[in-house]
């Protein structure tokens, strides 16, 4: 499917963004969902990381140069875990 | 995750990590991209341990102090406490970081999401031994939470507050964050491989449906989304999504999926400043320059 063609189905597709409620009456296809709001309660309390992980204790820093500026401070040394992909965020 | 499940699991490694050490996690292929001060330190060390990995401890003008790249909580504790012994503070002149590279750098007044994916069903049981490394590390793998972060924009912020979706909002969701990123680093989706996406946001209630899928079929995801999205006092106060559907196939760094069509849901929360990893640069602005557009 081409840009110009997902835009354009995308368009059809749902009047899509119903911007206000007095919007949503556009007669286009309406966007549905086959989750319940049973489903969607249950699978984001689920989804939350849980609060006692152990490698979330370490108060890491995002920013090497954060980092390093704190160690200037304390006089520590610097831990820096390297991975392919943030290491604290992806998988 | 592996690394989480194994030395930064470990109580020890942990406690000797917040006692003595300031602790920092980037990615070689993330920090040590940027074109600008971050980028040119992080570019000191990445490499300095014999691969792209791993741990490494290092003084404040980045000259290694230590290095391992082993899971074995025994032998990261080893190399931290010889890198104690070893290590001398020293002189640390001011860097200058005020210009920024725009590309990680969060927009101004944007807001941040928490997203979290999760393989339902479908891994194979657990094979390794119990007690072994590698039996956490499979375990790992196998009930990872995928994290990732989604950037708004301030444009796209002041569209929900005023009970709109943008396009480009929905854009970004659909192609960076609708994806199966429990095993690492995930393929995004083009938009030719965007069959349909059907999203409405409507009194505060997000809903839809997508069909993603690569031209030859070995990967895709068929979901349906539901969420609530407000607003009060000219702030998003709420940003509660869940997409779930049938996920297949892999990704170039995500293999290892389970076998056919699989349960994945993702959570989509509005992130908490006072999170430490707030700050965190999405996985995907670093592997898609068209990220915020």
């Amino acid at each position: 499917m081409t840009s110009t063609r997902f835009f354009a189905a995308a368009l059809v597709g749902a009047a899509c963004i119903s911007l206000h409620p007095a919007a949503s009456v556009v007669a286009q296809e309406p966007a549905q969902s086959g989750l319940t709001v049973a489903e969607f309660e249950k699978l984001h309390m689920a989804l939350q990381p849980p609060r006692d992980e152990r490698w979330r204790t370490i108060p890491w820093h995002v920013s090497i140069l954060e980092g390093r500026a704190a160690a200037a401070k304390t006089g520590k040394p610097i831990f820096v875990w390297v991975a392919s992909g943030s290491p604290l965020g992806c998988g | 995750m592996a690394f989480r499940a194994t030395a930064f699991n470990d109580a020890k490694v942990v406690d000797l990590l917040k006692t003595h050490f300031v602790c920092v996690g980037i990615a070689h292929n993330g920090a040590g991209r940027r074109k600008d001060a971050e980028g040119d330190f992080a570019r000191k060390i990445i490499g300095k341990g014999g691969t792209l990995q791993g741990l490494h401890v290092i003084n404040t003008a980045g000259d290694l102090v230590g290095y391992v790249y082993d899971f074995r909580p025994h032998s990261v504790i080893a190399m931290l406490e010889k890198a104690l012994k070893k290590f001398k503070p020293i002189a640390a002149p001011a860097i200058d970081f005020k210009e920024k590279d725009q590309r990680f750098t969060m927009p101004q007044d944007g807001l941040v999401v928490f997203t979290v994916a999760k393989v339902l069903a479908g891994h194979d049981p657990v094979k390794a031994a119990k007690g072994t490394i590698q039996h956490h590390m499979e375990t790992a793998w196998k009930t990872s939470l995928g994290r990732e972060h989604l950037w708004i924009r301030k444009d796209e912020v002041q569209a929900l507050i005023r009970g709109e979706l943008p396009e480009s909002l929905k854009q970004r969701i659909v192609r960076y964050h609708l994806v199966d990123n429990t095993r690492g680093t995930p393929t995004g989706w083009t938009e030719t491989q965007i069959k349909k996406v059907q999203m409405k946001l409507s009194a505060g209630r997000l809903t839809g449906s997508v069909h993603l899928e690569t031209k030859d079929g070995s990967r895709g995801y068929q979901a349906d989304l539901l969420g609530f999205v407000e607003a009060k006092d000219g702030k998003v106060t709420r940003f509660d999504i869940v997409a779930s559907g049938q996920f297949w196939g892999h990704g170039t760094y995500t293999p290892g999926a389970p076998k056919g069509r699989f349960p994945l849901a993702i959570s989509f929360t509005l992130g908490e400043s006072s999170d430490s990893l707030y700050n965190l640069v999405p996985d995907a602005v670093r592997c898609y320059a068209d990220y915020l557009r």
